[in-house]
């Protein structure tokens, strides 16, 4: 290798180098110091790269994949599902704040894939201006996600593991707007993901009430914006589903729809809007599907506790994945 | 593999490290070439031979134009060249927009549409590989390079990965002898390369993306922009966004270049600092309007002829570069508003030296407002979803922009620092309009540089967020 290098050349920029690796490090350190003082905590930030890398994984006929909104992500042990069902490889798509239909036709339509669905999907999901929830995940599936995404979005994993400040919602700009106290500083979440888009919730660190109170808001405030539709009209939509569920047995897979646990007025609400007998049982028996709901478990909201009434405690995730397996198995549905 | 992904990072460290330890000149390109197609592989391989069979086939053609024997016959070969070429462009680029446009007028006249709607997929950097090539081969038949007798050479030439998929457009005059003559490890140009990379991932990370991209998201298309303010906040905001994105790239792949002892020609100096709208061009995507001056205004007689004449050679030019841009019409009239701001410009130009109107300072200052607002202006259509929203929004631009306290009101914190930031970048850019950045880096204390880098890296760590593609990826 020729050089042509003087040595001023190379102490001016190796200079430069520890100036800037100094100041970064020392502002890095600072900003992670003041983020944890305050409560936050390093996690993996869910998003649509994360969501595919998973996606990617879903092939093979022993491939346990749950798909549904958050009940499901944070309630769903993977570790405990391996361990009572050892022959089977649990994978995780289920989404915050998303119902799953759109998954569900995205993996009907994709011929390679034959293993076990389980869908957490209660009436208020399977209308239809809830279909397309998870659209862009899956269109970003198909579309943008390629092995150099794959390896990017492993090492981000790696370092928001250890690192809050790599919280979009941590950043510089969301900081500075709250220091300059036009708005409120971020809220110390009670949600983490795992790399394997496992979540956890700890209500420790949350106002419970004020939570089930805010969720309750936002299920009434939906039930008013979506009425639901007469349930003859409802179910007559639904047959598309049907064909999405029979595309993947045909191929030898199978699709369970559950109906996960709520509690409080948050139940009373669904039941009122959406009468199980009359809506989600007639989905299931009209179609001949595979089906279960909480309410079939007598004791299970004995058992596990819903603190804000939708939601299991991170703590609780084991009893309530073992509790969902062993009603899935009793049922003859696993 | 974006710049602004870590797996860039990996794979650029692992290729910097590789290069310099290697002591052949032959290897070094061998792996730069490997490297190259990786890179383009990363995003979807099925186009990679595409590349290659392309640049293949056009370095073959303009060996055998160069031995050709007569006029004529080099340019039966020109013309296949661009026969090859424009072909495989305007398949991939512009057969959707064919289609779309031939039913739309079908369906307007009443007459039965084609029966297939087309879903090609455009290959990423499709339209600067295609004008690189170009360049080459047109300067091969005009004899003002040499044609390379190296087949790799042409070939890395083509597809060096720092330029590969958004620019520079680079000549074979500016190429040529570095990849022929072996690159020296130099500590100043690794360490420049290095620096100017942080630059451009500052402002494509920071600037672009953390900025400027959520306000212009937030308020193109959007029912509010029936207020003119807001209007213009957004376009202001995409008059940053898409600076800092595009300049951003092209500063790191100048900064990757220049670390594998590359020098890569500017591509920006200080647009929003024009004075005129050809000034404009000379430091907006200056290798673009350079390669459109040199192949396409001057061969269509340039302003060498009568003024009428000089008009239409250059509204057909700015057409053409719109239509570069991308097969919509908003990029049509984007490239139209500009050939008709360039005519104006003579036009008014050439009244006020009749008058003997020369009041220089006048002149420069009201010549840099006009261009920035119609620089602003002109942006809208580039971004747009589609006409009738551009429409929409030059009018709530125009129409009576209220400052009363409910206006004003209606922002947010994020237009305000939005707005604030693109204050900043013109004012900088407003200050050192003639000085390159490399210059203006090279000049700075070296404890300063690092402590500007370090902050640079401190802001870009702190802005994660998603990796949204580089604007310029779609062209």
């Amino acid at each position: 290798m020729r050089s042509s290098t003087s040595n001023s050349d190379m102490t001016r920029w190796l200079g430069i180098g520890l100036v800037a690796l100094a100041i970064w490090a020392v502002g890095a350190t600072v900003y992670e110091r003041q983020l944890r003082n305050v409560g936050h905590r390093p996690s993996v930030i869910d998003t649509p790269q994360l969501w595919a890398q998973e996606r990617s994984r879903i092939y093979g006929d022993q491939t346990m994949v749950f798909i549904g909104a958050s009940r499901t992500l944070y309630g769903i042990d993977l570790a405990t599902v391996k361990v009572v069902m050892p022959h089977t490889r649990p994978l995780m798509l289920a989404m915050d704040g998303r119902y799953p239909l759109a998954t569900l036709k995205a993996l009907a339509g994709d011929p390679e894939f034959n293993g076990t669905l389980v869908v957490d999907l209660d009436a208020q999901g399977l209308s239809s201006h809830h279909w397309d929830d998870q659209a862009i995940y899956n269109r970003y599936f198909e579309d943008e996600w390629t092995l150099s995404w794959s390896l990017h979005r492993w090492l981000l994993s790696l370092f928001q593991r250890y690192w809050t400040l790599l919280n979009p919602r941590l950043g510089w700009l969301p900081m500075s707007k709250s220091w300059l106290r036009m708005a409120p500083p971020p809220f110390v979440a009670h949600d983490a993901i795992s790399t394997r888009r496992e979540g956890y919730l700890d209500f420790d660190r949350v106002d419970e009430a004020g939570l089930a109170q805010m969720f309750r808001a936002d299920l009434a405030s939906e039930l008013q914006k979506h009425p639901p539709p007469p349930a003859d009209d409802w179910l007559k939509t639904l047959s598309p589903v049907s064909d999405w569920v029979r595309r993947i047995e045909a191929r030898g897979g199978k699709v369970i729809f559950f109906v996960p646990p709520v509690s409080g007025y948050q139940a009373a609400l669904i039941e009122a809007a959406y009468p199980r007998p009359f809506y989600w049982q007639r989905f299931i028996d009209h179609y001949q599907l595979h089906g279960w709901h909480y309410l079939d478990d007598d004791e299970l909201l004995d058992v596990i506790l819903l603190p804000d009434d939708s939601h299991v405690d991170g703590s609780q995730k084991d009893a309530y994945t073992r509790r969902l397996l062993s009603n899935l198995q009793r049922e003859g549905l696993l | 593999m974006q710049f602004d992904s870590l797996t860039f990072i990996a794979f650029f460290l692992a290729i910097v490290g590789l290069y310099w330890r290697v002591s052949s000149w032959v290897w070094r390109k061998n792996l730069l070439l490997v490297a190259s197609y990786l890179f383009y592989a990363s995003w979807n391989p099925y186009f990679l031979p595409l590349l290659i069979v392309t640049s293949f086939l056009d370095w073959r053609l303009a060996l055998l134009m160069a031995r050709a024997p007569s006029g004529r016959s080099r340019r039966l070969w020109l013309a296949a060249i661009f026969g090859v070429n424009l072909s495989v462009l305007a398949y991939f680029k512009y057969a959707n927009f064919l289609i779309d446009n031939t039913n739309a007028v079908m369906a307007m006249a009443g007459l039965p549409q084609w029966g297939f709607q087309s879903s090609i997929a455009l290959p990423i950097g499709i339209s600067f590989y295609t004008f690189h090539s170009l360049s080459y081969c047109i300067d091969v038949y005009r004899g003002t390079v040499q044609p390379t007798r190296s087949w790799r050479d042409y070939l890395l030439y083509v597809a060096f990965f720092p330029q590969l998929v958004a620019g520079p457009i680079v000549r074979w005059t500016i190429m040529g002898d570095q990849i022929e003559t072996p690159r020296p490890f130099r500590a100043d140009c690794l360490g420049l390369g290095v620096a100017l990379m942080v630059v451009g991932l500052f402002q494509k990370i920071v600037l672009a993306d953390g900025i400027f991209a959520p306000v212009a998201d937030a308020h193109f298309g959007q029912a509010s922009l029936e207020s003119g303010l807001i209007a213009w906040v957004a376009a202001l905001a995409f008059t940053g966004q898409i600076f800092c994105d595009f300049a951003g790239y092209t500063t790191c792949a100048i900064g990757a270049a220049l670390a594998l002892g590359f020098q890569l020609p500017v591509n920006f100096q200080a647009p929003y600092a024009a004075r005129g709208f050809s000034d404009f061009w000379q430091r907006w995507h200056i290798s673009l309007s350079s390669w459109l001056r040199d192949y396409l205004y001057i061969p269509l007689g340039g302003n060498r002829g009568h003024r009428i004449a000089t008009a239409r050679n250059l509204v057909l030019t700015m057409f053409l570069g719109g239509l570069w841009h991308g097969a919509a019409w908003t990029f049509v009239v984007w490239g139209l508003l500009h050939g008709v701001f360039l005519v104006a410009e003579r036009l008014i130009t050439y009244l006020a030296d009749m008058s003997r109107l020369n009041v220089p300072r006048l002149r420069s200052t009201l010549g840099w407002l006009t261009t920035f607002i119609a620089v602003v202006t002109a942006w809208v259509f580039f971004r747009a979803e589609d006409l009738s929203d551009a429409i929409t929004m030059v009018v709530a631009m125009y129409s009576a922009v209220s400052l009363s306290e409910a206006s004003l009101a209606m922002l947010s914190y994020e237009d305000g620092v939005a707005a604030l930031v693109l204050g900043f970048v013109v004012v900088q850019q407003v200050t050192t309009r003639n000085r390159p950045l490399t210059q203006m880096l090279g000049a700075l204390p070296w404890p300063v540089l690092g402590l500007a880098l370090g902050c640079m890296l401190l802001l870009i760590s702190l802005s994660s967020g998603q990796n949204n593609a580089f604007i310029y990826f779609q062209f």
